[in-house]
C-alpha cells in the first residue's frame, strides 16, 4: 500500500512540475477551474431568485449537493485527472510501457499518470461551499462533527463510483482509438451529479440513477447524511454500490486490456 | 478557393474517420439534457415558473444552446492551432500558397457541418413538438446570428491557438476562454433570467450572438426589431477580432523558430 502511495506521490510531484514549465498557464488553468466552479454555483443562485425549493430542497441544502459534487470532481481531478491517461497510452502506444512495469496493477499505473494540481482550487470551492451551507444552516459544531465521519464514508464511496464509471468510459478507448469524446460522457455524467437526484419524478429514472448510473451516491446521498447524519441503509448501500462498481470498472479493465493492440513499433 | 474547398471536405472526412466522438457527444448531451428536462419539469410541476418562461420554452432554449454550443465551441480547434505551432507543422503551410487563417477557417467549417448535421437529426423533433413556429424572417434572422456565431468562436479560438507562439502551452487560455463564452453566451442559463446590472455586463460582449440571441429568435423571446443592430454589432466585433487576428498572427510569425528540413 504504501509503495502505491509513493508511486501516486511522485506522479503528483511530476505533474506539478509539468504545470511549473508554463507557469502563467498554469495560473491561467487554475481560474478557469474556479470559473468553472463558479457556474454551477451561480446556475443556482439564479434558479432560486426564482423558485424557493427545487424537489424539496432549499437553497443551502443544495448547495450542499453542489458542494459535495465539487468535492468529488475536485477529488478525481486532482488524484486521476479523469483518467485522461488511458486513451493518451493507447493512442501513442506507449501503455507497452506501462504494462511492463514491475507493478501489479496496471490499472493503477494508467489511473494516476496524471494529476491536476491546478483542481486543489475546485475541492477549496466545495470546502467553502459546504463550510458555507453548514453556517447558513445553522448546524452547531457538535452536529457537523457527530456527522462528519458518515458523511466522509460517503463522499469516499462517491468518489470510487465516479472513479469506476470514469474507468468504464475510459476503456472504450481500447476498441475506439480516438476517443476522446469519452471526457464528454464522464464530464456530463458528472455535472449531472449536481442536482437533486429527487427531481426524477418517474420510479424507473430514480431506479436507473440510484443503480446503473448511480448519481445519487455521487452526491445527493452525501448530503443527505450531512443533513440528517447517520443512516444504516444509506451508508452501507454506499460502501456495497460502490464495492460492486469498483470490482465491475476492475474486471472491464482486465477485459479491454485483452483487446490492446499496441500501435507502437 | 478550390483548395480551400479540398481542406474543408478533410476536415469533414477527419471527422467521420473517428466518428465515435460525435456518437459520444450526442450521448452525453442527451444525457445532460434529459437531465435538466427533470430538473425544469420538476420546478414547473411544483407551480413554480422561472422568469416570462413556459416550460416549453426552456426545454427548447437548452436544446437549442446545447445544439449551438457543441457545434460551434467544444471541437478543441484551438489545440489543432497549437499543435501546428508547437510541432512547428505551420513552416509548411507558410512556403505553400495558402492562407494559414482561410485554411484554418475551412477546417473550423468542416467541423461545424460535421457536428450540426447529427444533432439537427437529434434536436429537430423536439422543436416540432414542442408546438414552437418560426416564420421566414425568424429562421433568416437564426442563420444569419448563427454565421455570426460560427465566425465569432472561429476568431476567438484562432487567437487563442496563435497565442501559443507567445504563452507556449495554451490549455489554461482556451479553458478559460469555453467558460467565459458558455457563461456569455446564454448557455449556463438565459441572460434575460440575470438582474439588469449583470445582463449590461454581458450584453457588452459579443458572446450572446453564439448562444442567446439566435435561440431567443427561435423561442419567440427576442424583439426582431433589435436584429439589424445586433447584426452590426456583431459584424463589428468580428472585424476587431480578424485584426487581432492578423496582427498576433504576424508578430507571432517573427517569433518562430522552427527546425527540421
Amino acid at each position: 500500500m504504501l509503495r502505491y502511495l509513493k508511486i501516486w506521490r511522485i506522479h503528483v510531484r511530476a505533474a506539478f512540475m509539468q504545470r511549473m514549465a508554463y507557469r502563467f498557464n498554469f495560473f491561467l488553468i487554475a481560474v478557469a477551474v474556479i470559473i468553472h466552479a463558479a457556474i454551477t454555483v451561480i446556475f443556482f443562485k439564479v434558479l432560486f431568485g426564482y423558485v424557493n425549493n427545487i424537489a424539496g430542497w432549499n437553497y443551502n441544502e443544495s448547495m450542499l449537493i453542489v458542494g459535495s459534487f465539487l468535492l468529488v470532481d475536485g477529488l478525481i481531478w486532482t488524484t486521476c485527472a479523469q483518467l485522461t491517461g488511458i486513451p493518451k497510452h493507447i493512442k501513442l502506444g506507449t501503455l507497452d510501457g506501462l504494462i511492463v512495469k514491475p507493478i501489479s496493477t496496471t490499472q493503477f499505473l494508467v489511473s494516476v499518470f496524471r494529476a491536476d494540481p491546478e483542481d486543489w482550487g475546485r475541492v477549496a470551492t466545495a470546502l467553502f461551499l459546504l463550510t458555507n451551507s453548514a453556517i447558513a444552516l445553522n448546524y452547531s459544531l457538535a452536529d457537523i462533527f457527530s456527522r462528519l465521519p458518515f458523511y466522509i464514508i460517503t463522499i469516499v464511496c462517491a468518489s470510487v463510483i465516479t472513479y469506476s464509471i470514469v474507468a468504464f468510459a475510459r476503456c472504450l478507448s481500447f476498441w475506439f482509438t480516438e476517443a476522446g469524446g469519452t471526457w464528454y460522457i464522464c464530464e456530463n455524467i458528472i455535472r449531472s451529479a449536481g442536482y437533486p437526484t429527487d427531481i426524477y419524478s418517474h420510479v424507473l429514472v430514480r431506479l436507473l440513477f440510484s443503480t446503473v448510473i448511480p448519481l445519487a451516491f455521487m452526491a445527493t446521498i452525501p448530503a443527505k447524511i450531512f443533513i440528517h447524519g447517520f443512516d444504516f441503509w444509506l451508508i452501507s448501500s454506499s460502501i456495497a454500490l460502490a464495492a460492486v462498481f469498483f470490482y465491475a470498472s476492475r474486471r472491464f479493465w482486465k477485459f479491454a486490456l485483452r483487446h490492446y493492440s499496441s500501435a507502437s513499433s | 478557393m478550390r483548395k480551400y474547398y479540398i481542406i474543408f471536405k478533410n476536415s469533414i472526412q477527419a471527422n467521420l474517420a473517428y466518428r465515435f466522438n460525435t456518437f459520444a457527444f450526442l450521448f452525453a448531451e442527451a444525457f445532460s439534457f434529459v437531465i435538466m428536462f427533470y430538473l425544469f419539469f420538476s420546478i414547473y410541476a411544483q407551480g413554480q415558473k422561472m422568469g416570462n418562461y413556459s416550460l416549453t420554452n426552456l426545454v427548447v432554449y437548452f436544446a437549442l444552446t446545447k445544439l449551438i454550443t457543441v457545434t460551434l465551441l467544444y471541437d478543441n480547434f484551438g489545440f489543432t492551432v497549437r499543435d501546428e505551432i508547437m510541432e512547428g507543422r505551420i513552416v509548411e503551410y507558410l512556403v505553400k500558397p495558402i492562407g494559414y487563417m482561410t485554411k484554418s477557417f475551412a477546417l473550423k467549417m468542416g467541423n461545424i457541418i460535421f457536428r450540426l448535421l447529427p444533432f439537427i437529426v437529434f434536436f429537430a423533433p423536439l422543436y416540432f413538438f414542442s408546438g414552437l413556429s418560426a416564420d421566414l424572417a425568424e429562421v433568416l434572422y437564426f442563420s444569419a446570428f448563427f454565421l455570426i456565431g460560427s465566425l465569432i468562436s472561429f476568431f476567438v479560438f484562432y487567437i487563442v491557438g496563435i497565442a501559443s507562439f507567445f504563452l507556449g502551452e495554451i490549455v489554461g487560455f482556451n479553458f478559460l476562454f469555453l467558460n467565459i463564452i458558455y457563461f456569455f453566451s446564454g448557455s449556463a442559463i438565459p441572460i434575460d433570467l440575470f438582474s439588469p446590472g449583470i445582463q449590461s455586463v454581458i450584453n457588452f460582449f459579443p458572446f450572446r450572438l453564439i448562444g442567446f440571441i439566435p435561440v431567443s429568435i427561435i423561442t419567440g423571446n427576442y424583439d426582431l426589431s433589435s436584429a439589424p443592430g445586433d447584426i452590426i454589432s456583431g459584424m463589428i466585433w468580428i472585424l476587431l477580432f480578424y485584426l487581432l487576428a492578423k496582427v498576433l498572427f504576424a508578430s507571432g510569425i517573427k517569433r518562430l523558430e522552427a527546425y527540421g528540413s
